[in-house]
């Protein structure tokens, strides 16, 4: 049975003639948005023909409600528009004579219905779309060599419709990203304003080397290195390049979690790809779009409540933050030319003072189609972001830190005073691309060019004031720029053809270039001569330094794909990929990969219930490149004994050294259940890193300090995704669609090549046997009831300690959940509900190591700024609050007994937690209400987002990880004092003309 | 098999459509597979193990060493090993919050913290690039045997050697078995003697006179006390050879400096505390008395109140030792040798004579002469001469070890200073402990280094 909507009208939709009413606007008004009009001009004077009519009409669901944004295509031409609010599509100067037209939506059936046009005359072809969960015909790019559709690929590949979430809280493309689809692990870091994440598909397959994806933007791929050149600051946080791309922007997002599907990203691929498609304008009338929303930000004392002066800090550092966003943007287009344009600028304030972030981004996205065979789609988007860091986390001048162990005066500088500090990362960032698709024969043989530029430029800056901070009394001024160009080339050439009847097959093959140019100066400045100056030449003593970085890759691959009466599909590729950091004895990587598709339900009679059913398996392989120079010996050019040449043991080097290779076996089955109202996803996935990169330690004795890169090591991840998505509950005035996502992932180091376990920070290790990155130490336990030291209680009787004696857990989270529904109450009223739940992991929280410290006891400034959990004024004791409120465990008093210390594994805490993501309450404006605005629509939106958690983490914040500017940041899992992740309630309005 | 195309629809191509798209297709395959051809990678700010093959590389090798000595001494690991030995040895103690110098400065220097890791590794870098430089200079010079370049490496492989020798508990050279500490130091007795007859041959009068006093002190280690008082009368008094350091890069810093004096990091290290808060000047009462050699300045906050450290409790007593980040770290002094001719006088029972040495160094500081009625009272002066002569140099943690494993020496070593918190009660009711109390009294060899290296695995270090 196939799902592709009949070739005849159906009671699902129907036709009609109208008198000609052309919409000319279509063409005329769009001229007003200058940029498209300069280059989409000629082409949009587009004569009517005379031997050509219109096709318009409206799609709406079997409620009666309209569908907007759904995708209608005329499938002769290369033609597609968007309907609008109302659900209202319109094709002009379509050629007479029957016409196919297509109506997808995501949630509903695909349906396709032919209208016969009549030369100079109107038809009206309106559709009604069934609801439908299963989405076997969404065709899906990433990681395939040409656009497929779903039902024949054998792998699973998460695609998040962004459309749908335009009333959503989301201020950036991470918080777009949470909590969307299963085995997607988006983790914040910190609930400052402007704060990167880190996200992780699936699991840890990497020791050393980045786990987190590839991010492509359009097929331009984009740098989203979170370097910060401000940790003086910051500590570590930094922002995310993935950020700078607005969300407001984003049509659809494509997520490749783990090595069988990303194979044809080769080398550097491993940890997964995420595509991001920005929306591009269809074929019809112009609109115009303005959204805004105004909401605040703000933490209640009870998530700050930690510390005998948490009262005080709430009092005196928290505020209220504030964030508003506005965006104008314009979309549609003839036949020849279509184009998305939009301007949006976004601020906010954040919850501490000094804190804040601004962006400004420009979109112009045209799709040009000179020929019926030839399509060219041009991308640009240009942002500006500015975000303004406040210090907390491991910082001796962090707000955090000095507010919470030691109140006014500071545990190091007073607290307040450190408002003096600045710290901005300012970036221009502009990505920009084309991409061309030729028909040469069409639905026979085509290619695909895409050419690429990301361009970023930072500057980044922190300033510390001559005599504001007691512990830097000069002052100090440090500036760090950055500019990062990325180019890529992808080709991809396809040849579709039929062997025999019923046997389809479809050969690809390409190559993808990719080429980055990286350059950096920083300049320091220490100590002003007197106040009120603040550059670094101002400065007392003044250093500098340069870096410069370009480096190359470049694949080829080749994929077939053999598709057997349209049910069984198997697809077989590989890639072979040279890059510039394989040692010299090493020529290139091999990528193979190998898929199956088989539609059970179209063969095999199955359960009533069970409207469609397939099963897939896929094997695949991606890489995961060492880091540049890590195959050579090196030295490290320096000064020394004053400004005398000289140089230092670099790396010692590995010819042998080669990429990482991830091989993943993927099994799954998608089911649409009760007439497909209801979709199943099952995966089971196991993958195997081999030859992974392990920094091995050379004795220090040998002169070369830093670790060298060998391919020794070896990862399993293995795990679980199940996706639910339907309609429950479904009547004229009454509509309830819910999603379930339930992933697992467990994680274990099978071998180190004899290497010693090898310390990531502190209490975290990698350990053969254990997941990466583990938390190892010794802590206070309670064995028969005797309170006494793991190393102390455990041993058995002969003295031993058993294997695995202090092990404590692991940094990323074994179990996901994702909750989400939404409620439809008539047409104008709707209701969404997110929550996310991870667990199986463990924080090491640094706040709780400080305040439990023995030393740690409350000074009586007569302020009377110390509160115990009651908040009642304390003037002695601890100032942990755990401490204090605990008497009688035993575990806890011993550690609050004690001075703490970093390889103490009692501050490793389970992160567990449940949080309410996202709630979003919107009203659609009645049409009545409207005309006097001239809008064709408008949605009133009032949003939270964080706005309830449940955990017994028994620190700030269980999602607060300080560090993202390192390489291997997603495995750190340290809460230094992380400012907890704020509410955001939001008041939004959106309007369409 | 027949490969059957489907009939596509071709209303709007040319009949020359294909052929283009053919032609574009291959073009583009070629121009990719070319520009895939050029893989190189390239960063102008490394240097390659071959690019030091040339003769104008000398000078970048032989500083290198000497810039990697400066690192480690000074600024690895929370101020290098001379931080490290000071709060271990009772010239400061830990006033801060970090966790491994307050684990040092209690008298328990753990060998997995990254200080521990620091102070092992770059000393052994120190050693090892001192030792290659030699070999690698040796090979590029004109004339080797007296080449000024020649004898500076070998100069300070003799002082890599002599530090750690001194500092640390046991000795691994490149990758090798573990051997006693005293292995340092007769290696670097080898190069001092390789250096000495360099820096004659050429002429370099300095560091023939830097390396006959670093021969001295490492001798000191070595129990060869006729020797080292041999080498020692060779040095005069005035003579000091140091380590440049420079504010040009932070790698040049005196990192003491930044530690002690302008209280980087939150002021993790006080004179508070010490016996050298008795011996030593405060500059804020000059007229209460005081060694001159160790003047330290009690710290204000801009109230007036006294400044306390990162610990919240411990007022900091700022070491003015080294008063800016250009200060040099002296190696090898004159007025050392005289102390050391003090020792050997002392250990041969000849008290004034030994106390005579002593005064010459004391005159040479302007003051007074000091006296010891006998054995016992010119050891604890002579205990106390060098403490003063040579502080924050890293020399007191190696001659605390070596006295408290000297019959003669060992009754008079139990220096006491403050070392663990009194938990819940003001820092001036901290306990105090006694050097002997350091568990171990030396630096330890890193974890890196023992899970790194096979010919440790069955016999481990302390």
């Amino acid at each position: 049975m196939s799902h592709r909507g009949s070739t005849s009208p159906s009671p699902r939709g129907s036709q009609r003639v109208a008198p000609s009413v052309s919409r000319r606007r279509a063409v005329g008004t769009s001229l007003v948005f200058a940029l498209a009009a300069l280059v989409a001009a000629p082409c949009l004077a587009t004569p009517l023909q005379a031997q050509t009519g219109t096709v318009t009409g409206t799609v709406v669901s079997t409620t009666g409600q309209p569908v907007a944004n759904a995708f209608v295509s005329l499938t002769a031409y290369s033609r597609s528009g968007i309907t609008n609010a109302r659900g209202q599509y319109t094709f002009l100067n379509v050629p007479a004579g029957p016409q196919e037209v297509q109506v997808t939506s995501l949630g509903y059936r695909t349906n396709t219905l032919t209208a016969t046009v009549i030369a100079g005359q109107t038809v009206v072809l309106d559709f009604t779309l069934t609801v439908s969960a299963v989405v076997l015909d969404e065709v899906v790019v990433t990681g395939q060599a040409a656009g497929v559709a779903r039902r024949e690929i054998g792998t699973s590949i998460a695609s998040v419709d962004v459309t749908a979430l335009e009333s959503a809280p989301v201020n950036n493309l991470s918080q777009l990203l949470q909590a969307r689809a299963p085995g997607v692990n988006v983790m914040p870091g910190g609930g400052k304003s402007g704060q990167g994440s880190r996200i992780v598909l699936r699991g840890a397959a990497s020791i050393s080397q980045s786990n987190e994806p590839l991010i492509y933007v359009d097929g331009i791929r984009i740098d989203n290195s979170s370097s910060s050149g401000i940790s003086t600051v910051t500590a570590g946080a930094s922002w995310s390049g993935l950020d700078d791309i607005n969300p407001a922007d984003i049509e659809r997002v494509e997520i490749i979690r783990g090595a069988s599907a990303a194979t044809l990203y080769g080398t550097e691929a491993s940890a997964g790809v995420i595509q991001i498609f920005t929306r591009r304008g269809r074929e019809g009338a112009t609109q115009w779009r303005y959204s805004g929303d105004f909401g605040i930000l703000s933490t209640p004392k009870s998530w700050w409540d930690i510390s005998a002066y948490s009262d005080y800090f709430h009092n005196a550092m928290v505020e209220q933050g504030r964030t508003q966003s506005h965006q104008v943007s314009v979309t549609g287009g003839s036949q020849t030319v279509s184009y998305y344009g939009a301007i949006t600028g976004r601020d906010e304030q954040g919850i501490l003072p000094n804190g804040g972030e601004e962006a400004y981004s420009a979109r112009l996205n045209l799709t040009v189609v000179p020929r019926d065979n030839l399509s060219l789609r041009l991308t640009s988007g240009f942002t500006r972001r500015s975000v303004q860091h406040t210090p907390d986390a491991n910082n001796t001048r962090g707000y955090t830190i000095n507010g919470l162990v030691g109140g006014p005066r500071g545990q190091f500088v007073n607290t307040e005073s450190l408002t003096a500090i600045e710290a901005f990362q300012n970036g221009n960032r502009f990505t920009g691309g084309i991409t061309a698709e030729h028909q040469i024969v069409p639905s026979v043989l085509s290619h695909r060019l895409t050419f690429g530029a990301d361009i970023l430029n930072s500057d980044e800056y922190q300033l510390f004031p001559f005599g504001a901070i007691s512990n830097l009394v000069n002052g100090f001024r440090s500036n760090y720029r950055r500019q990062n160009v990325n180019f890529n080339l992808d080709y991809a050439a396809t040849l579709r053809g039929e062997i025999t009847e019923g046997i389809r097959s479809t050969t690809s093959a390409g190559f993808q270039f990719f080429d980055r140019d990286e350059g950096w100066s920083s300049a320091i400045g220490d100590g002003f001569p007197f106040v009120g100056l603040e550059t670094v030449s101002a400065a007392l003593s003044t250093t500098g330094a340069e870096g410069r970085l370009k480096e190359r890759s470049a694949g080829f691959f080749v994929e077939q794909q053999f598709g057997f009466n349209n049910i069984l599909f198997l697809t077989v590729g590989a890639r072979a990929d040279g890059h510039s950091a394989f040692g010299d004895e090493v020529d290139y990587a091999l990528y193979p990969k190998a898929d199956l598709s088989y539609i059970l339900s179209e063969q095999v009679s199955l359960p009533a219930f069970i409207s469609s059913a397939r099963v897939r398996a896929s094997y695949g392989t991606a890489g995961q490149q060492p880091s540049n120079f890590s195959a050579v010996r090196t030295w490290q050019p320096e000064s020394a004994v004053g400004g005398q040449p000289a140089v230092r043991p670099g790396n010692l080097g590995n010819p042998d050294l080669t990429a990482e290779v991830s091989t993943e076996i993927e099994f799954g089955a998608d089911l649409g259940l009760l007439e497909d109202r209801i979709r199943v996803e099952v995966t089971r996935y196991d993958q195997t890193t081999r030859d992974a990169l392990y920094p091995v330690r050379e004795p220090p004795s040998l002169g070369f300090l830093q670790t060298q890169l060998r391919n020794v090591g070896e990862i399993e991840n293995w795990g679980w995704e199940l996706g639910l998505r339907g309609t429950v509950l479904e009547t004229p005035s009454f509509t309830w669609d819910a999603t379930v996502n339930w992933s697992t992932n467990e994680n274990k180091i099978v071998r180190l090549g004899g290497g010693a376990p090898i310390q990531l920070q502190w209490l975290q290790f990698m350990r053969e046997g254990y997941p990466v990155g583990s938390f190892f130490g010794d802590r206070f336990v309670e064995k028969d009831g005797q309170v006494g030291l793991a190393s102390n209680l455990l041993r058995d009787a002969s003295g031993n300690l058993p294997e695995g004696w202090d092990y404590l857990g692991q940094p990323l989270p074994t179990r996901q959940v994702q909750l989400g529904s939404r409620f439809s109450v008539g047409p104008r009223i709707g209701l969404s509900v997110l929550f996310e739940h991870k667990s199986g992991h463990m924080n090491h929280d640094h706040s709780l190591r400080w305040l439990m410290h023995s030393a740690r006891q409350v000074v009586d400034d007569g302020q009377g700024v110390a509160m115990d959990s009651q908040g009642n004024r304390v003037s002695s004791g601890p100032i942990s609050h755990r401490c204090r409120d605990n008497p009688a465990n035993g575990v806890i008093q011993a550690v609050c007994g004690r001075a703490s210390a970093l390889t103490h594994g009692d501050f490793a805490f389970p992160a567990d937690f449940w949080r309410l993501r996202e709630v979003t309450l919107t009203y659609r404006v009645p049409d009545s209400w409207l005309s006097f605005a001239g809008a064709q629509s408008a949605i009133f939106s009032l949003a939270g987002r964080n706005l309830l958690r449940w955990t017994d983490y028994p620190g700030l914040d269980p999602e607060g990880m300080y560090r993202n500017d390192l390489s291997d940041s997603a495995l750190r899992a340290h809460n230094f004092f992380d400012t907890p992740l704020p509410r955001q309630i939001v008041f939004g309005i959106s309007a369409q003309f | 098999m027949t490969f059957v195309f489907p009939k596509g629809d071709r209303t709007h191509r040319s009949p020359h459509a294909t052929r283009r798209g053919l032609a574009a297709l291959g073009l583009i395959a070629i121009a990719a597979a070319a520009a895939g051809c050029e893989l190189g990678v390239s960063n102008p700010a490394l240097v390659e193990e071959a690019d030091l093959a040339t003769p104008a590389a000398v000078p970048a090798i032989v500083n290198g060493a000497l810039g990697t000595f400066g690192m480690a001494t000074t600024i690895m690991g929370a101020a290098g090993t001379y931080a490290a030995s000071a709060i271990l040895s009772g010239e400061l103690v830990h006033s801060g919050s970090w966790t491994p110098p307050r684990e040092i400065s209690e008298g328990f220097p753990n060998n997995e913290s990254p200080e521990n890791q620091s102070h092992w590794g770059y000393s052994s870098q120190a050693r090892w690039q001192a030792e290659d430089a030699i070999g690698k200079a040796s090979a590029l010079v004109a004339n080797p045997s007296q080449d000024r370049w020649v004898a500076l490496a070998q100069t300070y492989a003799g002082f890599a050697n002599r530090v750690m020798g001194e500092l640390f508990c046991d000795a691994v050279i490149d990758g090798g078995p573990l051997q006693p500490h005293t292995t340092f130091s007769t290696r670097a007795v080898g190069h001092f003697d390789n250096a000495i007859q360099t820096a004659q041959a050429g002429g370099h009068t300095q560091l023939r006179l830097a390396a006959l006093a670093g021969r001295a002190q490492a001798r000191l280690t070595l129990g060869q006390w006729d020797q080292a008082a041999a080498d020692a009368s060779q040095v005069p008094t005035e003579f000091v050879f140091s380590h440049n350091h420079s504010d040009n890069s932070s790698n040049e810093h005196n990192g003491v400096h930044n530690w002690t004096y302008r209280g980087d990091n939150a002021w993790q290290y006080t004179v508070w505390g010490t016996p050298f808060e008795a011996w030593g000047l405060n500059s804020r009462e000059p007229d209460a008395g005081g060694d001159s050699r160790v003047t330290y300045t009690p710290m204000r906050t801009p109230a007036g109140a006294q400044l306390i450290g990162g610990d919240n409790r411990r007022p900091i007593f700022r070491a003015d030792k080294y008063p800016s980040r250009n200060s040099s770290t002296a190696l090898a002094k004159g007025t050392e040798m005289r102390l050391i001719e003090a020792e050997a006088l002392l250990r041969g029972g000849n008290v004034s004579g030994a106390v005579a040495k002593i005064n010459e160094v004391r005159a040479r500081h302007g003051l007074s002469a000091a006296s010891a009625g006998n054995a016992a009272e010119g050891w604890v002066l002579l205990m106390r001469e060098r403490g003063l002569e040579l502080f924050l140099e890293g020399r007191r943690l190696g001659d605390v070890r070596r006295w408290a494993a000297d019959a003669q020496a060992a009754p008079h070593v139990d220096y006491r200073f403050v070392g663990r918190i009194a938990s819940g009660q003001p820092a001036s009711a901290d306990p105090q402990r006694s050097v002997l109390d350091a568990s171990p009294l030396c630096l330890r060899v890193s974890t890196d280094e023992i899970f790194s290296n096979p010919n440790l695995q069955n016999n481990p270090p302390r």
